[in-house]
């Protein structure tokens, strides 16, 4: 692979990455993660992986953390752009739907980008606007 | 017989898929939370979960790959990073459409990782979760709470050992008398009699082992040659069918495998035998 092949030919920069990612894996011993290490074994396991350093199970469990977190962020960009679209018409409806909430509609868009599509029901209504998009609504 | 199985199990812990589902979904929401979000529809919360969990195992299988097309078992950090720098691929990240040689440990995946790490509070998990520690045991108590969590023999010893199925009997335990005096109890049950009937004093155990004395603990010493393994069909109760089985060879199970039925004590005074267990068996029925 690429790091036996430049091995052959160190130069200092290399040494300074090893160092760091040293570091870094020596401070995830110290680092939880949300999820916790019993469920990422139990994932690990169940796909046939084999390995038993704690510090790459938890480098594991902050990858799929941090992929989580940057779908999450994603969608909440979604959804804040969503919100401050529609137009002040009603206040007291939109200081309802100024919370921050996770919907299928906003995670779709944002996982789009990761290569996943998600395709939610569009025929789901559970409320009497949820199908009209936003001009439609304020004429 | 199958409506057995379609029975829903309503007592006892969840299932275990349902089990790791809910706590991922937990983990999720979590994240989220600490994304900024205040509430989650729950089908989306749903869809999260899912693709974080086929994330975590993308990542694994893909390890698992790379690792055995080097003909290695074990994983390690370089398979780790060649995943995260597969799977990252999709969206791409700096430096992956490099064509000059470079290390896997200056890959921006993992840089990544060191500042997400860096600069993101850390958010344990909302309850401390046990070890496993739920298993089945042979005899067919559907849980069985073996050993304490603090105790990490056991999990090393039977839990790990993913190779072997579960309803084979323990590994031979090495050492501790209690645990030898255990094992003999056990060797004399036959396996196949449900209802727990001991044999008699003169059978044969199934694993006979030398106990030798070592400076003070004994300890099996498992001979060279053993005897097969022979499995017994049917109920004691059923002692016709049992007896009109023996020495024949039949179909076991609808696995499809053929199983030889023998006469568990010899060939000899085989009628004697028979009244045995009519009489055992009429002493069940009395009870």
């Amino acid at each position: 692979m690429n790091a036996q092949s430049s091995q052959q030919q160190p130069n200092d920069g290399r040494h300074d990455d090893d160092a760091a990612l040293t570091d870094f894996l020596a401070s995830l011993m110290d680092y939880t993660p949300t999820i916790p290490d019993e469920l990422v074994e139990h994932y690990l396991a169940k796909s046939g992986f084999q390995c038993p350093d704690v510090r790459l199970t938890r480098l594991v469990a902050v990858a799929t953390q941090k992929f989580i977190a940057d779908v999450a962020t994603d969608a909440l960009q979604y959804c804040k752009a969503r919100q401050s679209a529609v137009v002040k018409d009603k206040r007291d409806k939109q200081q309802k739907d100024k919370r921050l909430i996770l919907t299928m509609e906003d995670l779709s868009k944002a996982l789009q980008e990761y290569g996943v599509n998600v395709k939610h029901q569009d025929y789901f209504a559970d409320s009497p606007s949820a199908g009209l998009d936003p001009v439609a609504r304020d004429e | 017989m199958k409506s057995q199985y379609n029975k829903p199990i309503n007592i006892g812990p969840l299932p275990e898929p349902e089990f790791s589902l809910t706590l991922s979904k937990v983990a999720s929401a979590q994240i989220c939370q600490s994304m900024g979000f205040k509430a989650a529809q729950n089908s989306a919360l749903e869809v999260l979960t899912d693709i974080a969990t086929r994330y975590l195992k993308a990542i694994a299988m893909l390890a698992v790959d790379s690792a055995n097309s080097f003909g290695r078992t074990e994983s390690n950090l370089l398979d780790i990073i060649v995943a995260l720098e597969d799977l990252g691929s999709v969206r791409g990240f700096r430096g992956g459409s490099d064509t000059k040689v470079r290390t896997l440990y200056e890959s921006q995946v993992i840089r990544d990782l060191m500042v997400f790490v860096k600069y993101n509070d850390e958010i344990p998990f909302a309850q401390p979760l046990p070890r496993k520690m739920i298993s089945r045991s042979i005899k067919g108590n559907f849980t069985k709470y073996r050993g304490d969590v603090d105790n990490n023999n056991w999990y090393w010893s039977e839990e790990k050992i993913m190779h072997v199925p579960r309803w084979l009997p323990f590994m031979p335990v090495m050492g501790g008398e209690e645990k030898v005096e255990e094992r003999k109890g056990k060797s004399n049950r036959k396996w196949g009699c449900l209802d727990g009937g001991f044999e008699g004093e003169g059978e044969k155990s199934l694993c006979r082992g030398k106990l030798v004395e070592r400076e003070g603990s004994k300890e099996i010493e498992l001979l060279g040659y053993r005897e097969k393994v022979r499995f017994k069909l049917g109920v004691d109760v059923s002692v016709g069918i049992v007896g009109n089985l023996r020495g024949r060879e039949c179909r076991g199970g609808g696995i499809g495998k053929r199983v030889l039925c023998n006469d568990w004590n010899g060939s000899g005074d085989s009628k004697d035998d028979e009244n045995k267990r009519m009489k055992t068996a009429m002493n069940k029925r009395s009870r």
